[in-house]
Parts: C-alpha cells; structure tokens; sequence
C-alpha cells in the first residue's frame, strides 16, 4: 500500500510554504494584540499587585473575583451591562432591518441616506460622542432646544441615571448601525428575486413574503449583526467615559468602564483583570446561548 | 383548465417595443410551446401571463376572463421557473404545501393534497429534505409538485430544463410530457430548444423579435415553414438554405446556385415564377449522397453510431447531410449531394417567405 507522501500533490509544494508564510502577519498580530493581552489577563486576575508600583506581589488565588463579586459597584456594572446589551440590540437590529429594506427599495435619496448612515459609521467614537454631548446638553442642547419650542420641560438626559443609559444607547446606535445595515442589506440583496416572484403566483402578499420568505433567509446575517452588536454593547466605552464618565453615581458604569475604573482610577490591577475575565465569560455564555436559540435545521 | 388567449399584446420596456401585437389562441388542455431565439420576447410573454410583467397594450384572456389588471395570485396559473426558484429554507414539505397555505386551506386538506402530487412526482422519499440535499432532476420535480399541488387552471413552464445536463433533460422531457397526459391542464412551456418543443407540444409558437412568425403542430412547421427563418430554426441540425435562382427549363424549374452549379427541380415549386431570386431550404437528412446532385468537398464527418453528418463546401456555402450508412469519406473528399427535389422549400431570397 502507497501512503502519500507529506509533499502531496506536486502542483501544491508551493503552498505548505507560502501558505503559512502568508498567515504569519496576521497570526502574529492576534498572538500580540489579542492572545497575549487575554493571557497576561488572566494570570493577573489570579495575582495582588503593588499598589505603588503595580506590579504582581504575589497570588491570590480567586481572591481578585470573590472581591469583585462583592462589590456592590461590579454588580450594578454588571445588571448596566446587560441593560446596554438588551437596549441596543432592541434597537439596532430592527432599525438596521427597516434601514436596509428601505434603501434596497431605491428610492429617491437612497444614496445621501446611505452616505449618511456610513458617514456616522466612520467618525470617531470620541467625535460622536461629544457632538452628542453636545446635543444633551440641558437648556442650550439641540434636544432641549426642540422640546422648550414645543413647551415641553427640560430634561436630565445625563444626569438622570436611567435616561443617561437610554441617552447613551441612543448615541451608539447612532454611530454603529451602519455595519449591521449594511450586513442587511447586502444580504437582502443577495435573496434571488425570482424566490419572490414564486411566492408572488403561490398566492402570498407583502407580509407573508417578509416573514416567510425575506426573514428566514436573512437568518445568518441577522444572528451575525446580534453577535457584533452583543460584543459591542458589552465592551461599550468611550461614549459612556465621554458623556457621563460612569456617572450619576455609577448608575451608567459598565463591566468594561468597571475595569477601566479599578485599573486606572482606583489603581487595582488584579480586581480590574478579574472583572475582565468575567465579562469574557458573561460574552461567551450569552453568544452560545443566542446561538443555540438562533440555530437552523435548513443550513440557512 | 383553461383556455388562453392573446390579443394584440404588446410590451415596451424604457421606450423599446419587445412585444409587438402577438396574437394567438390556446386551447383548454393544450400542450403549447414558445419558442425562438434569444430575446425574442417568449419569456417576457409567458411572464405577462403569469401576472409579473406589466402588460403595456392589448388584452391576455384566461378562462374568458380579460387579466390585465389581475395580480399573478389571483389568476389561478401556476409557474415552474427555470431555476427552480424552490424555498432554500424550506423542506420540500413546506414547498409543496406553501402556495395552500397562503390560500389558508385546512391542514389536512394541504396534507392529502401534497401526498397526492409527491406521489404523481414521485416524491415521497424526500418530503422532509431540503432542496440543497436534492439533485438538480429531484429539485425540477419538487418545482413541478408546487405547481401541480394548486390545481391551477395554467401551468406555465420558464425554460424549465435548461439547467440539467443532457440525459436527465430527455428524462425530464418525457416526464413532464407524461405529467400533462395525466393531466391535461393547459400548459404553456417557453424554451429555446426546439428539440424540446418539437418533442412535447401540441402545438409551437415560433417568435423572432417580438413577433410571432409562425404557428402550428411541430410536423406542420417541420414539413411547410412560413418562411427561411422558421425552416432554419426548427430542425437539428438546421435546414440548409441554398442562395441562387430559379430559371425556366424544358421539364420545370432549374435552380441556378449563385456559385455556378444548377439543379432540375422537376415539377416541384411549379407555383413559383421562374427569374425569382431564391434560398433554396433543403433539409439535412434530404441530401443523398452519391454520383448526382450539387459537387462538394467534404469539410467534417461527424460519426454518431446511428447516421453520420458530412458537412460540405457547396461552392463556398457550407451544408449539413444526414447519411444514415455508414460511409468511408474524409475531409477534403470531392463528393455529389443529390437533394430529394419532392421535399425541397423555397423561399424569397429578399423577404424569405415561402414561395409559392
């Protein structure tokens, strides 16, 4: 019996050496940006640290997590956290959903609406955050502007600790429905019309094509942009240290700007890591579940 | 059932006319096909009477009934696109039983009435599998279930076949030919192969340019086309067309080939006025090879086990002969093509309609 040799099929030696010399770039960067980072990461979460110096003392073994998750600030972060990710997938993925239904109506102005939309996609999370601070502002912002001209009261957009989380997600989803949009819409566009033509002499009007037809095979794009949109909630941050740095009373602080605050703010590097690693786990345990919920028996 | 009809419709899409006033009847129960080259307007037509296509001028009749204004679900047709168009998501299940449950049949109803087509199709196996786990000639027959599972009064077909490989395409051919002899609902099937339309309709539409060039059985069309373009476009392989005229002679015409060769016609085309300039349409398999006829050198000489095709060089005019022996000649061979002069066609070589 012949067994291939590791050389294989001659036309393709090339490759067993330019195929990794090719990935290499790109593995590099995810072993230093991502993998070493998480590593460093973890060991941390496990280490006390200098409080001078910062540097690790010693283990501590789960001490860093029993700390945290003591802290009554880590568990409102964390009850914040999942108010963030609940908001901003109710209101990203259906706007994102009727956004890009409607520009793949074409209709007139479909091309400004959609300049617009990826305009906002690519400012700076810091700029937007502060135009919309801007637009927050009690008495002279935009909003409060438009609300006394009705002779409506002013209001504690940022000040008032729940509506500064709706104020918050709003700004977000501003910024980022661009990407799911267009995930959307490339994959309306990618429907075969005639599916609907079909669906048209079988007898079905507008709703029973969008619900049995348009939204089952949107199904992988729709279960992508709620993945993007639940990591992006989760590691929500700028707009929340710009317009309300955690505030009032941390009632807007997230895992993430928890973590931010114990490293940076209050010096402590091993609760910092640990709350971390506990909202990677939070992350994992709510995609596999959006997964298990989301999975299709078509293979669509 | 139904019948269908046609009047005067015309479409126009941005300005240009790709329909021009096609006018013709189908008769309930009838096999018919369209057919004709690309872009001759027969899918653009068969999709005007499906509903979806606006129709620009002139009326389309189902069932005595002026559709016009009628959306595609409410004109009781159903169609079999040529890519299927089959539901990804769904099992073939839930493709069959979609177009009832629009129409919010009763569940059992839409069980016996999917049992009933998946066993005509031959489809039991499979209600519960997917179309990307089917076989292009098993997704055809599932497009074929959804449209039978209706009960329609139409059955359109979009060039249904066109993207199954060789065998299975005969397959299909006789199965759907089978399906309306089971049937009998009215069905109008649009292809570009002849072969299909000559093998299973009833009757062909033959369409150039958005306009109906000739009607009839396959036969009729084969034996007497209306004109040079009809004769060439039915038949594999193609009519040859002769180009030259004809004279008087002592028993009847003579056909004088432009490259210098002439022919006795004998009381054949005697309706013809002799002067005339002609192309002379004399089918493949009514060139006999032998010591008369038109001299030629031999181009190509293609062996299909049953008959051999000899393409020719008839003074710089290339034709096609059917041999049904087997012959031991080769490229470059000088050999003479006798034409059957009985079952020769003529045409005017300005207008090519048929003479006489």
């Amino acid at each position: 019996m012949k067994f291939p040799s590791w050389t294989g099929n001659p036309t393709r030696r090339g490759e067993l050496v330019i195929g990794p010399l090719m990935i290499l770039p790109a593995a590099l960067g995810l072993c230093i940006f991502q993998f070493w980072p998480l590593g460093v990461a973890i060991l941390n979460s496990f280490r006390a640290f200098n409080p001078f110096n910062h540097r690790p003392n010693g283990w501590v073994g789960f001490g860093n997590y029993q700390a945290v998750l003591a802290d009554p600030s880590f568990q409102s972060s964390f009850w914040v956290s999942l108010i963030y990710m609940v908001l901003m997938i109710v209101i990203i993925i259906p706007s994102a959903l009727g956004l890009a239904i409607l520009l793949d109506k074409r209709m007139p102005g479909t091309a400004l609406a959609r300049g617009a939309i990826l305009g906002a996609l690519a400012s700076s999370e810091a700029v937007a955050a502060l135009i919309w601070n801007a637009i927050y502002q009690p008495n002279s912002g935009l909003l409060d502007v438009i609300f006394q001209t009705f002779g409506l009261p002013s209001q504690p957009f940022l000040t008032d600790g729940h509506l500064a989380v709706v104020c918050i997600v709003i700004m977000t989803a501003w910024k980022d429905i661009g990407l799911p949009m267009l995930i959307f819409l490339g994959a309306l566009q990618a429907i075969p019309p005639h599916l609907f033509e079909a669906a048209s002499m079988d007898g079905a009007n507008r709703w029973n094509k969008f619900w049995r037809i348009t939204l089952p095979l949107l199904r992988p794009s729709l279960v992508l942009g709620l993945f993007m949109t639940t990591i992006a909630a989760a590691r929500l941050f700028t707009p929340i240290q710009i317009l309300t740095a955690g505030g009032p009373n941390g009632q807007t602080s997230n895992i993430a700007y928890f973590s931010y605050a114990q490293a940076f703010l209050f010096n402590s590097p091993g609760p910092a890591a640990a709350s971390v690693v506990m909202m990677l786990l939070m992350l994992v345990a709510i995609t596999i579940i959006q997964a298990r919920a989301l999975r299709s028996r078509s293979g669509i | 059932m139904a019948s269908v009809q046609m009047r005067k419709v015309i479409k126009n899409f941005a300005g240009a006319e790709v329909l021009k006033g096609v006018d013709f009847d189908i008769v309930d129960g009838e096999f018919l096909s369209l057919v004709g080259p690309s872009g001759c307007g027969k899918s653009t037509l068969l999709r005007m009477i499906a509903g979806l296509e606006d129709i620009t001028g002139g009326e389309i009749h189902i069932a005595g009934q002026v559709v016009n204004g009628l959306a595609a679900k409410d004109r009781d047709i159903a169609m079999v696109f040529q890519n299927y168009a089959l539901y990804p998501h769904m099992t073939v299940r839930e493709n069959l039983s979609f177009a009832l449950e629009m129409r919010g049949e009763f569940k059992a109803h839409i069980e016996k009435q999917v049992a009933h087509a998946a066993g005509i199709l031959g489809l039991e196996q499979l209600l519960d599998r997917y179309p990307r786990q089917l076989s292009g000639g098993q997704q055809q027959r599932v497009a074929m279930g959804r449209a039978i599972v209706r009960n329609p009064q139409v059955f359109l077909f979009d060039e249904p076949l066109s993207n199954l490989d060789a065998k299975l395409r005969v397959q299909m051919r006789t199965e759907i030919k089978d399906l309306h002899e089971r049937l009998k609902t009215t069905t109008i099937y649009v292809t570009h192969d002849q072969i299909e339309a000559m093998t299973m309709a009833d009757r062909i539409v033959v369409m150039r340019l958005g306009v109906v060039e000739q009607i009839g059985t396959p036969l009729e069309l084969y034996d007497h086309p209306a004109n040079s373009f009809v004769g060439t476009f039915i038949g594999s392989p193609s009519m040859n067309l002769l180009r030259g005229r004809l004279v008087g002679g002592d028993k009847g015409l003579v056909f004088e080939h432009g490259g210098g060769q002439s022919m006795p016609l004998g009381a054949a085309l005697s309706g013809v006025v002799p002067g005339t300039g002609v192309d002379l349409g004399i089918r493949p398999e009514h060139l006999t090879l032998g010591d008369t006829g038109f001299a030629a050198k031999v181009v190509v000489v293609e062996p299909t086990g049953a008959e051999t095709q000899v393409v020719a060089d008839i003074d710089g005019q290339r034709v096609t002969a059917i041999v049904k022996d087997r012959v031991s000649i080769v490229r470059g061979d000088l050999i003479h093509l006798a034409p059957d002069t009985a079952r020769v066609h003529c045409f005017d070589a300005g207008t090519g309609h048929r003479l006489p």
